[in-house]
């Protein structure tokens, strides 16, 4: 499988603010790509200079193989955060005026809006201006806009935000129909949940900087499955043993840990049942979610030091 | 299909079909109708009532004449060879004049009396004729409403025309002599064309380079200058992002750079076509575009004078237009847009000033040396080539120069909306806009 998307060592500075800081990363094609990282880490700067919007200061991106601008234009697509609508458009001709510019032939076009405005529940505003839409309404019609006409790549900024369940549920099952046709899709989000259902690989950003990225089962098993959580009653003198723990995050009634290399869980559990009361004991894989704020905190720390 | 074009059709449409542009179309006809033919219905509306008028003659020479000018004046004012108008009928029969005769009281006593007829509205008004009326010597009018300008003009000239006449009878000047010796001569003026044959002009010229040359202003001032807020629409909307991900910057501002040129030609056509069925419709009283219509045949609006016209149209338009729309993707909302667009607005301004110039003197050298500027080209060769064709190599020259200007603008703004679509916020000093042309 190739990659459809390289970046190597690009940076990006607005002025005195470092946005984007050596970052190298890759997306093989067909799978499903998420860019995580809180707000301000760089994530829109990253996907806009993808998308040729703006450009990198430093560094190379190789987009589908080095397609020229129209191909690139013709092969993807892209569905940003600020998503603006033509008030005045009615909603099917906003997707037909975007189609034609994509060289969608007008039969073709029709047919595919008619059947992806059923799909979203929209077929009953087909011909209502945009701005009499809602804020959801709307923005699931730029979702369709964005794959009507069957690009390669898809990049999307943030596309769950605004979205009921309901509707993001709908969103996501579409994106994994498009995943399983081949498409590739990339998006930016820090709905943890999310990623770990939906993503083949994510790259964790912060503050301009790569964290950590690759397959979803790799990191989780990179950040150990012997985190051990532990519910006890008394004073736990051993989680502070550096023979016995690695790290832990204690808070006096519960304890999520783990164990120093070498150490097995059993171990810390025979420990603790000669200090404290145990009334759970528990060996779990870390969720996203923590491999997500212990990374960002942990280097933020790194940073501060 | 080129996707500048898509956007142009699309641009189009939505423009056409909005409602400030269906009304724009039919309410302004209507509009302009209303300003310029109802003033001059009403002005000419003769007004309604009768008017009695006392004539007071003091030098018991004048009432005769007087009396005879004012009921031959309607006459003697309407053109020979045509029969008076209805209004011209009804006035003549409304005014009757009386006379008070003076029974040697004082004249102090005698304006008392009147005046109280008058206040009692009895009587409109009465004449005072002064012994030295001949000798220009005071008349005056007295009545309630002094402000009926047509009736005090007529009023005036019947005294003139009564003083002349009763002065010329008192010399020894044979009338028909003087008439001949006070005959005006007259002035036609003849326009010589290229091959050297001459053809009158009753001032057609000066109205076609005139209308030709508001027409240019206001279409760069109004649509050219709307494409600033078409780009900051743009912005402001936040939807420039999505669709520069699909078509180049370039393409989306030309794109909508045409539109509005079509919008803008198809709304003007909409406005002399009904202007002229206005016109048409009531008798020639709005007159100006039947005069333009007159003006086009007769001041030889050949087939080469109007494609050379919508060449310099279309250069000019793309070159304000894609001004404009830089300000637009320079500024993030109106008021900014009003400090900006000033640098713009300015030459279009300075131009419509040289133009009245140009109208007076095609070729002088101030006019000749603006016109190869490309800010002022537009209007000032479209003004001098209704006027006076200038020579062929200032027309290729100037429209070069024009051409190379709006290439230069095209590339700039590039570069500008590249950047200017997705910035918000600060505006961009010089440093910073000259970063981005180098950028883009």
């Amino acid at each position: 499988m190739s990659d459809v998307l390289v970046l190597s060592g690009v940076s990006k500075s607005f002025g005195d603010l470092v946005a984007v800081s050596s970052l190298d990363l890759s997306v093989a094609r067909g799978s499903v790509f998420g860019l995580l990282g809180p707000n301000g880490a760089g994530k829109t700067t990253t996907i806009r200079m993808i998308m040729d919007i703006i450009r990198p200061d430093a560094g190379t991106i190789h987009l589908l193989g080095d397609a020229d601008a129209e191909a690139r234009r013709a092969r993807t697509s892209y569905l940003p955060e600020e998503r603006g609508l033509y008030r005045k458009m009615k909603a099917r001709e906003l997707l037909l005026y975007f189609a034609r510019l994509r060289n969608v032939p007008p039969a073709e076009a029709r047919a595919r809006a008619d059947r992806w405005l059923a799909r979203f529940e929209l077929s009953n505003f087909a011909e209502s201006k945009l701005e009499a839409l809602s804020k959801g309404m709307g923005q699931k019609v730029q979702f369709i806009a964005a794959i009507l006409h069957q690009p390669e790549l898809i990049i999307l900024d943030e596309p769950f935000s605004g979205l009921d369940p309901v509707n993001v549920e709908l969103v996501k099952s579409v994106m994994l129909e498009l995943r399983d046709a081949g498409t590739t899709l990339i998006f930016s989000t820090h709905q943890m949940d999310t990623v770990e259902k939906l993503c083949d690989s994510i790259c964790l950003i912060n503050k301009g900087r790569k964290m950590l990225d690759g397959p979803i089962g790799q990191i989780r098993r990179q950040h150990g499955t012997n985190t051990v959580r532990l519910e006890y009653t008394g004073e736990g003198r051993f989680i502070k043993d550096p023979a016995l723990v690695a790290k832990s995050d204690d808070s006096g009634r519960f304890v999520e840990l783990v164990p120093a290399p070498g150490v097995t869980p059993q171990q810390v559990l025979a420990a603790a049942v000669r200090e404290v009361e145990v009334h759970r004991f528990e060996i779990a894989e870390p969720s996203l979610h923590q491999i997500f704020i212990e990374t960002v905190r942990a280097r933020g720390e790194e940073v501060a030091a | 299909m080129n996707r500048m074009m898509v956007v142009a059709i699309q641009e189009f449409l939505l423009k056409v079909r909005s409602r400030g542009f269906v009304i724009g179309t039919i309410a302004t006809p209507l509009l302009l109708a209303a300003v310029f033919v109802l003033p001059a219905m009403f002005m000419n509306m003769s007004t309604d009532r009768a008017a009695t008028v006392v004539v007071v003659d003091e030098s018991g020479l004048l009432a005769d004449p007087l009396e005879r000018a004012l009921t031959e004046e309607a006459t003697k004012k309407a053109k020979p060879d045509q029969p008076l108008s209805s209004e011209q009928e009804q006035d003549r029969a409304k005014l009757t004049l009386l006379r008070e005769p003076m029974a040697d009281r004082p004249l102090e006593t005698i304006v008392a009396e009147l005046s109280k007829r008058v206040s009692s509205e009895e009587i409109t008004g009465f004449l005072v004729l002064p012994k030295d009326a001949l000798d220009g010597g005071e008349c005056r009018y007295y009545a309630l409403s002094v402000s009926d300008f047509r009736r005090n003009e007529r009023m005036e000239n019947a005294i003139e025309t009564a003083v002349r006449e009763v002065r010329i009878a008192r010399s020894d000047i044979d009338p028909e002599v003087l008439k001949r010796l006070l005959d005006s001569p007259s002035l036609n003026t003849f326009k010589v064309g290229e091959g050297g044959e001459a053809a009158e002009d009753k001032g057609q010229t000066f109205m076609l380079a005139y209308i030709m040359g508001f027409l240019f202003y206001i279409m760069l001032t109004i649509y050219a200058a709307q494409m600033l807020r078409v780009v900051l629409e743009e912005k402001t909307s936040r939807s420039a992002e999505v669709i520069i991900s699909i078509v180049r910057p370039s393409e989306l501002v030309g794109g909508k750079i045409l539109a509005n040129a079509a919008a803008a030609l198809t709304q003007v056509t909409v406005w002399a076509v009904s202007s002229w069925v206005i016109s048409a419709q009531m008798g020639g009283g709005g007159g100006l575009a039947a005069e333009v219509i007159d003006g086009l045949s007769s001041a030889g609006l050949s087939l080469g004078l109007v494609l050379l016209l919508g060449v310099y149209f279309l250069l000019g338009f793309l070159f304000y237009a894609t001004l404009f729309g830089m300000v637009g993707a320079m500024v993030s909302n109106e008021e900014e847009a009003q400090q900006v667009q000033f640098p713009v607005t300015l030459p279009l301004i300075f131009a419509s000033l040289v133009m009245l110039l140009a109208i007076r003197d095609p070729s002088g050298p101030m006019v000749q040396v603006l016109s190869f500027v490309p800010f002022f080209t537009p209007l000032l060769m479209a003004v001098r080539l209704c006027v006076l064709p200038p020579p062929l190599w200032e027309i290729v020259v100037t429209i070069l120069l024009l051409v190379l200007a709006v290439a230069g603008v095209t590339w700039l703004s590039g570069r500008i909306f590249r950047v200017g679509l997705l910035m918000y916020g600060k505006r961009p000093n010089l440093p910073e806009l000259i970063k981005w042309v180098r950028q883009g």
